[in-house]
């Protein structure tokens, strides 16, 4: 079975005298579930688990068009967006810095729900870095709001009786108060 | 941006990574979203590990003293203090059993007994048990067995030749009484140097020295099997009145620490 760096040489081969193929950086090439095909960095392409295994496990060619069914395109601009400026700023001197502000800006404008999009996302392309992000965000917004509030996020059913519930609530009366008055 | 069918359902560990992120107050709060939910940040033991974790990052752990002293237990700080559980509000005495996931495991006054999780604060209350000695008689110990995903809680005695062996599994939530025959050799609680038996790999062990003996004994309960052994240590050691002895254990090794002026290490 050849190796990762003897499957390069193959590649370079294949793609023929059409001049400095040592030169040019690795492409990995998705497919998204809305149909759009991105171009990646493989430095990009590596940091997401999913895409790695998919690559490095059976010695896929690079030439091979992955298709990633379950993310739309602008999904995928986001997560490229965030890890390319992850693998920038991975072995800077302010790295913790430079990524927390990067990280509040990033998330600046984004609803709940594209925050939720994202962790799906995250999840299945298997970032874990990027998902702890997304999911310590969501927390940030749901922390002070209220149950129904979280149901209706998360599109959990609320399984109790309107007595099991009051029930529950008089257990801790106080985690109820003082929360953010909210339009859904 | 199109955002998929509106009704779609976050999967449940995403869930599970957001809420462990979260403060004490939210949590509660959140238990009354779903059964399901609420059932996971009482009493999953995986949850409160992550949460436990989580909380350490951020460093809002909060700091919870239980003693055996007759005092109530303090409660996390971002409680208001008026709101102490209401069934434990002057307790007599107050027994820690042991602790386990991020749970506690608490024995107040002659024979109730609750479970306590001191990161979201709530109390909750297991069946009433009453033995027919006072649990200054009782070795006891707690532990979490993760082929049944089950919690056990053991009280034991073995007091004017009477064995009393209770085990009480979360899963059933019942106190049984477990047969004493030769193979459960109780110990004797005026042997141990602990009641709290040290929980390490699903097995409570409790070191004993009987004032005739210069051997030390390791008396073990197997959770899983629900029965004690008992193994004799492999050195002896002159002790005196003013030696401290204790037994505890270093991660990955069952190590038992024996300060005798200057402390030594045993490897069993």
């Amino acid at each position: 079975m050849s190796t990762p760096a003897e499957n390069e040489a193959s590649i370079k081969q294949e793609s023929g005298p059409s001049g400095t193929v040592q030169d040019k950086p690795k492409k990995i090439v998705v497919r998204t579930g809305d149909g759009e095909v991105f171009e990646l960095k493989e430095e990009v392409a590596m940091e997401m688990e999913t895409i790695k295994t998919f690559f490095m496990e059976d010695n896929i060619s690079y030439e091979t068009v992955m298709p990633l069914t379950n993310v739309d395109s602008w999904e995928l601009v986001k997560v490229i967006e965030y890890c390319s400026k992850y693998v920038e700023l991975k072995n800077k001197e302010n790295f913790h810095k430079e990524l927390k502000a990067f990280q509040d800006e990033f998330v600046k404008s984004m609803s709940p729900k594209t925050l939720l999009s994202l962790s799906n996302v995250a999840n299945y392309l298997e970032i874990k870095y990027f998902l702890d992000f997304i999911c310590q965000a969501i927390a940030d917004h749901i922390k002070s709001k209220d149950v129904e509030y979280v149901r209706e996020l998360f599109g959990v059913e609320n399984d109790f009786t309107e007595e099991e519930y009051e029930m529950a609530k008089t257990e801790a009366p106080w985690a109820h108060e003082n929360l953010d008055k909210d339009l859904y | 941006m199109v955002h998929k069918e509106e009704a779609e359902e976050l999967p449940e560990e995403i869930i599970l990574n957001i809420f462990s992120r979260l403060p004490v107050k939210s949590l509660i709060r959140f238990t009354c979203v779903s059964k399901r939910l609420r059932s996971i940040i009482l009493l999953d033991p995986k949850f409160a590990e992550s949460q436990i974790k989580a909380a350490r990052r951020q460093k809002t752990l909060n700091r919870i003293l239980l003693s055996n002293a007759p005092k109530p237990l303090r409660v996390p700080s971002d409680r208001p203090p008026s709101e102490e559980p209401s069934s434990v509000k002057k307790p007599p005495h107050v027994n820690l059993l042991g602790s386990c996931n991020g749970l506690v495991f608490v024995a107040v006054g002659e024979k109730l007994f609750y479970i306590y999780n001191p990161s979201t604060g709530l109390l909750k209350q297991l069946p009433d048990r009453s033995f027919s000695s006072h649990q200054n008689y009782y070795v006891y110990g707690v532990g979490y067995l993760s082929a049944t995903d089950d919690y056990k809680v053991l009280v034991a005695s073995t007091h004017i030749h009477k064995h009393e062996i209770f085990m009480f599994s979360l899963r059933t939530h019942v106190w049984e009484r477990i047969e004493s025959h030769s193979s459960n050799i109780v110990p004797d609680v005026t042997d141990v140097f602990d009641q709290q038996g040290t929980l390490f790999s699903e097995v409570l062990h409790w070191l004993i020295n009987d004032d005739f003996l210069i051997n030390y004994e390791l008396v073990c309960f197997d959770l899983a099997k629900e029965v004690f052994r008992r193994m004799e240590l492999p050195f002896g050691i002159l002790t005196n009145n003013s030696t401290k002895i204790g037994a505890g254990f270093v991660e990955g090794a069952c190590v038992y620490q024996i300060f005798v002026l200057t402390l030594f290490i045993c490897g069993s």
